[in-house]
């Protein structure tokens, strides 16, 4: 891990973001989006740790931790949300849930 | 004495209207009045004390001044709320708490009607208020504490008019002098930036300090004479006419008279409407910079004078009668300050206080007595009946016709000496060479001759002859009918001594007055130009000459004025004493019709004003400020962009909201890439 410099985790963590924000922004599947979301969630953490090894300081591995638990917090509500949404019409797809429509 | 007590002159009115303000229903008249009064007596007793170490320290002491904080501070200019009282101060400041004071007591008597029982409180807390605001404007040691006195008045002014706001027309009348007043204001703030903007590095508010700025370097504002001083010049004292009722702005005065008297005694009378001539005086040594503007100035005050005079001569109304005398005798005092002779000046705005305050205090108690009467074709005889009201008006009377020995007398002779002898150059209005003062004087003395007539005139419907009253009014159609009048409803009556004890020590004022000021012909040591020589210094940058004439005219010249007042008087006794057969008839026999009507009607100056002015700016404010540049244009922007934003939406909304929260975090991320692209752009 010595080896490794900021850029190459900073790189690595962008590109995470941004296939997690794609995949967010444009599949289908409530499922794969709650997915696409740790996906994200996991490379901002990364990006903390690289920060935190490369300044010297814990508090980014701090952060991660906590990240860490809010996800496993959020995971644990989506997926019973779209356990809920399975229920009401028996599909996740979200191009069938348009409720915040006026 | 210690000058921190100057800070406590204006504290106590302040602190009187707002108590009685906080105390509001729950003051009777008798507690709110008694309250005012005390308030204003302290004022006074300290104005006194004022006056008293100044006037002992021989010029050994300039003047008291006191900074009670840091108002503003810009730049390079700072405003401090600080007093002032040099000699002209403390004798200003005398005028309006003594009198102020008397008048309060006198309130408290007068109103005394059942009907006025609920607002007697807000009555006496404006009346302290004026107090304030007056001794702000006089005791303020810069322009902008002069000119928050200067609204102050103003605005408690418009409150007292209005005080039976019940009634429309004195709402209206109210409205009037607010606006009016507005308009001379406005020409005050030019003057007052031209001003500031002239002085550039050197801008400064304080008077002291602009006195030292423009003695030192004249040529900062045009030098002697120079255009920029004299639009200065001007533009301030169009300031004035607004305030002190001059022309064309006089036309507000004889309508405040719908307040209750003793607000016109004290505001409309003796005190606010002097604030123009103090502002001048304050300002010698600027208005003495520039000849052109104190030749109109001289000039306006000659022709409200004498117009003002025409009108009061054919009044029927007590009130109206005063108002425009009041009118006309302002005129005296823009006149003699405009000649330059600020101490003749500033000494008729003292005298003329204690008469005037008189007058009008004597006809409060006359309508009083007479059940809210003002009309003097149902008065007369009531010398008979109220003795010390009477006796007191008879006094003011003397006083203001110029009746030798009386107040009035020596400082409206010195105005119309001075006036004559003044140096031409000084009013260089009309060139240097044009005899402007000898026909000033001309002027000056035919208004003392129309003067002496219509006080005389007033003096005898009211206390002479038989009394004319006595319908009580019950006469709805309100005609006259005095062959039958006799005999039923109220009597006159003295009033109460709550009411006649200002009067007598008013009489004895306007009586002894002169003292202050003997002339130099009649020489007593210490009296002799008493205030001529306290006031010298406040003057003394303003340099005038009085030589254009020669000076064993002056006491001839006295005697044929007073020659042409007692002839007035005559004809006023035989007109209205000694043929009283056709009092109430209108003497039109007399005079040329259109004369008569003339000064009846107030020479039209109302309607000339409301079709050229008013209707005019009512029109295009309906028509164009309001119907298209208001409801078109501003409400057309406004409404125009909720539309315009409403079509965006209908178009576009189809496109963005489709009820995904997918659609939404593709602009959300969208929105936060352009944000963040343009930070890493532009760093």
């Amino acid at each position: 891990m010595d080896q490794v410099g900021l850029y190459p985790v900073l790189f690595t963590s962008a590109v995470l973001f941004t296939i997690g924000a794609v995949g967010v922004l444009t599949r289908r599947n409530a499922l794969i989006v709650l997915m696409s979301i740790e996906l994200m969630l996991n490379a901002v953490n990364l990006a903390f740790v690289g920060f935190a090894r490369h300044l010297g300081q814990v508090d980014g591995h701090v952060f991660a931790v906590f990240v860490m638990a809010v996800a496993a917090a959020e995971a644990a509500v989506g997926l019973a949300l779209v356990l809920l949404l399975f229920r009401h019409k028996a599909t996740v797809d979200l191009e069938n849930f348009t409720l915040l429509k006026g | 004495m210690n000058p921190a007590l100057l800070g406590l002159v204006p504290a106590f009115p302040l602190f009187g209207a707002i108590l009685i303000a906080l105390l509001n229903r729950k003051a009777s008249r008798v507690v709110a009045g008694g309250i005012a009064t005390l308030m204003v007596s302290m004022s006074a007793a300290l104005s006194f004390w004022t006056l008293a170490t100044l006037w002992s320290s021989h010029g050994a002491l300039e003047s008291l001044h006191h900074r009670l904080y840091e108002w503003i501070s810009v730049g390079g200019v700072q405003v401090d709320i600080a007093f002032l009282a040099d000699p002209l101060t403390a004798v200003m400041m005398c005028v309006v708490t003594g009198v102020g004071a008397l008048i309060h007591l006198y309130s408290v008597g007068y109103m005394d009607d059942p009907a006025d029982a609920q607002s007697t409180w807000r009555f006496f807390a404006y009346l302290n208020l004026f107090v304030f605001a007056m001794l702000l404007l006089i005791m303020g040691d810069n322009f902008l504490l002069m000119f928050v006195g200067w609204e102050g008045v103003g605005l408690c002014s418009y409150l007292l008019i209005g005080f039976w706001y019940k009634n429309t027309d004195f709402a209206k009348a109210g409205k009037k002098a607010f606006i009016t007043n507005r308009v001379g204001d406005f020409s005050f703030l030019i003057g007052l930036f031209m001003l500031f903007w002239a002085l550039g590095d050197q801008a400064t508010l304080s008077f002291v300090e602009l006195k030292g700025t423009l003695v030192a370097q004249p040529e900062l504002v045009g030098g002697h004479g120079g255009t920029l001083v004299t639009a200065i010049a001007l533009l301030l004292f169009g300031g004035a006419t607004g305030k002190s009722a001059q022309i064309p702005l006089f036309v507000w005065l004889p309508d405040a008279m719908a307040g209750p008297t003793p607000v016109s005694a004290l505001i409309h009378a003796a005190t606010m409407v002097t604030s123009g001539i103090y502002m001048i005086s304050r300002l010698s040594f600027l208005f003495a910079m520039a000849p052109v503007a104190m030749g109109v100035i001289a000039t306006v005050g000659a022709l409200t004078a004498l117009f003002a005079a025409t009108i009061a001569m054919t009044q029927t109304d007590i009130k109206k009668v005063l108002a425009y005398s009041t009118v006309s005798q302002l005129g005296y005092m823009f006149l003699g300050v405009g000649v330059g002779a600020f101490t003749a000046g500033f000494f008729h705005v003292v005298t003329h206080a204690f008469f005037k305050a008189l007058l009008f205090l004597g006809a409060g108690a006359v309508i009083h007595a007479m059940h809210h009467e003002q009309d003097m074709r149902k008065m007369g005889g009531l010398l008979s009946k109220m003795k010390i009201t009477g006796g007191t008006m008879l006094v003011a009377w003397l006083a203001i016709i110029g009746f030798p020995g009386t107040s009035g007398f020596f400082s409206k002779d010195e105005i119309l000496w001075l006036t004559f002898a003044a140096d031409p150059a000084q009013l260089a209005l009309f060139g240097p060479e044009f005899p402007l003062p000898k026909l000033l004087w001309i002027i000056g003395a035919i208004t003392a001759a129309m003067t002496a007539f219509y006080m005389s005139r007033l003096v005898f419907m009211t206390f002479f002859g038989a009394h004319r009253g006595g319908h009580g009014h019950d006469d709805g159609h309100g005609h006259h009918d005095d062959a039958h009048g006799h005999g039923h409803g109220h009597t006159p009556h003295e009033v109460s001594p709550l009411m006649w004890a200002p009067l007598a020590v008013l009489a004895l004022l306007s009586l002894g007055g002169g003292l202050l000021n003997l002339p130099h012909w009649i020489h007593v040591e210490g009296l002799t130009g008493a205030l001529h020589h306290f006031l010298e210094p406040v003057f003394a940058a303003a340099p005038m000459s009085f030589d254009g004439a020669d000076s064993s005219l002056e006491l001839p010249l006295m005697g044929l004025t007073l020659l042409m007042i007692l002839t007035s008087v005559f004809i006023a006794w035989y007109l209205y004493v000694r043929n009283p057969g056709d009092l109430v008839q209108t003497k039109d026999e007399l005079v040329p019709d259109l004369l008569y009507r003339g000064s009846l009607h107030k020479w039209w100056v109302d309607e000339l004003y409301e079709a050229t002015l008013i209707k005019p700016i009512v029109l295009v404010s309906r028509q164009v400020l309001w119907a298209v540049v208001d409801a078109e244009l501003v409400d057309g922007a406004v409404n125009g962009a909720a539309k315009a934003m409403r079509r965006i939406s209908e178009v576009y909304g189809e496109l963005a909201q489709t009820g995904r929260v997918q659609t939404y975090a593709m602009v959300l991320a969208a929105g936060t890439a352009v944000i963040v692209f343009a930070f890493a752009v532009g760093g």
